[in-house]
């Protein structure tokens, strides 16, 4: 598996994850990851965290006013347990869209959570060829359907 | 430990991994024995496409139906093929505009796509492999004939059998595209020392007069002067030049031979 960022290859780790939300903390041990030999990137496989993301999800149901449905870039940063630069770096390239409210940056947890999934076509498409048709992202979602 | 193999070696790689020495090369038959979906379909924009990302049981490739030309939808086959089989191609989705299957040495290279031009010469080798077409070309002179015989072996379009056919010769030959009565690109040999003119066809090069009398004559050949074809001060009195027009895509596919003379060989005479 080579890096997104820098396209060195990456080593299969095992790894503890922490999650926080609002006052209440987890810990997982015993996670798969791939870290970069070059610069630390850690990536987790998409069954990893759908699992990390259904346990905080049920975490952050202790409170509906903790589970917000705009994220900061803080908070995207610790929901997808990468740094603040990765964020902005994956915003920069079309892996996360925001919106900006004067200074301040806000995803939608949704979106997030779609581009992470991995099966948004538009998120996907937006990696590569960002000027994508109607036409051709329509027959993509189909085939990513049948084929999912 | 890994080592850099280039486009055409994944090619060669794959035919050895999959036991194909039959030509045509089946590439319908590569996508099923690599569990890849092949479809042909009017859903899309894009010349052909792959999709290999996400959590796909198969990967997909779909190729625009063009029924006037089937050679079109084998290359573009093995060229999405090439986007899945080279592991520097990381995206999950190729999407390959007509341009980028035409991506070989084009003048204007101010769009230039390398992983466009790797998936080409990916293709190139997976349908027309080296060892195949030199040995025809080491005891055949390059003409026309020659890469209408290999382009009928190989089940490829005769532009793209003429560009891999000038990748792998040594004589002084030069292959120039042209269409609308322009030259669109050309691919030069590297003993082919002259600097071609790009821009309207000269009225004296035997593809400019197929172009304007095409409903008479579609193939040529004849000895023009230099300047035909190119502005350089050198020794060379003329060009041999055989040209086929294509009225199907209104274009003229023409190779330019360097004639050898009593001087080749002769070290700083040009």
């Amino acid at each position: 598996m080579k890096c997104i960022n820098c396209k060195q290859d990456m080593t299969e780790i095992t790894t503890t994850f922490n999650s926080k939300w609002g006052d209440y903390s987890v810990t997982i041990r015993g996670i798969k990851a791939y870290k970069c030999d070059q610069c630390n990137e850690l990536v987790f496989s998409p069954e990893e965290v759908r699992m990390i993301q259904n346990i905080t999800a049920g975490l952050a149901d202790s409170s509906a006013q903790e589970k917000p449905d705009y994220l900061n870039v803080q908070e995207v940063a610790e929901l997808l347990r990468v740094s603040n630069q990765t964020v902005y770096n994956m915003l920069k390239d079309g892996r996360l869209t925001a919106h900006k409210f004067g200074k301040e940056w806000r995803f939608s947890k949704k979106d997030v959570v779609e581009a992470m999934e991995g099966n948004n076509p538009v998120s996907i498409a937006a990696r590569g060829d960002k000027n994508m048709s109607e036409k051709d992202k329509r027959y993509i979602e189909k085939v990513m359907n049948e084929e999912g | 430990m890994d080592v850099y193999r280039p486009p055409k070696g994944h090619a060669q790689m794959l035919l050895e991994n999959l036991s194909i020495t039959q030509l045509p090369t089946p590439v319908e038959d590569i996508c099923t024995k690599t569990n890849i979906r092949c479809d042909y379909t009017t859903e899309i924009d894009s010349e052909a496409l792959i999709v290999k990302g996400g959590n796909l049981k198969r990967p997909v490739i779909a190729v625009k139906v063009n029924s006037e030309y089937e050679s079109r939808a084998r290359f573009s086959i093995a060229h999405e093929l090439g986007h899945f089989c080279i592991p520097s191609h990381l995206d999950e989705i190729y999407q390959c505009s007509a341009t980028d299957l035409n991506t070989f040495d084009f003048i204007d290279k101010k769009d230039y796509k390398n992983a466009e031009k790797e998936a080409n010469e990916f293709a190139a080798e997976l349908l027309m492999p080296s060892s195949y077409v030199e040995k025809i070309i080491k005891n055949h002179d390059v003409s026309l004939q020659v890469i209408k015989n290999i382009a009928e072996d190989c089940d490829t379009s005769l532009t793209s059998t003429a560009l891999q056919v000038a990748s792998l010769c040594s004589d002084r030959i030069a292959i120039v595209f042209s269409q609308a009565g322009s030259v669109k690109w050309f691919k030069k040999t590297d003993s082919f020392n002259l600097f071609l003119n790009c821009g309207k066809l000269s009225r004296e090069s035997v593809a400019s007069q197929l172009y304007r009398h095409a409903s008479f004559v579609s193939e040529k050949r004849g000895e023009v002067p230099i300047e035909a074809w190119s502005n350089d001060d050198c020794r060379y009195d003329y060009l041999l030049e055989e040209s086929l027009f294509m009225p199907y895509l209104n274009s003229t596919l023409t190779i330019l031979t360097i004639p050898y003379d009593e001087f080749d060989g002769e070290e700083g005479i040009f």
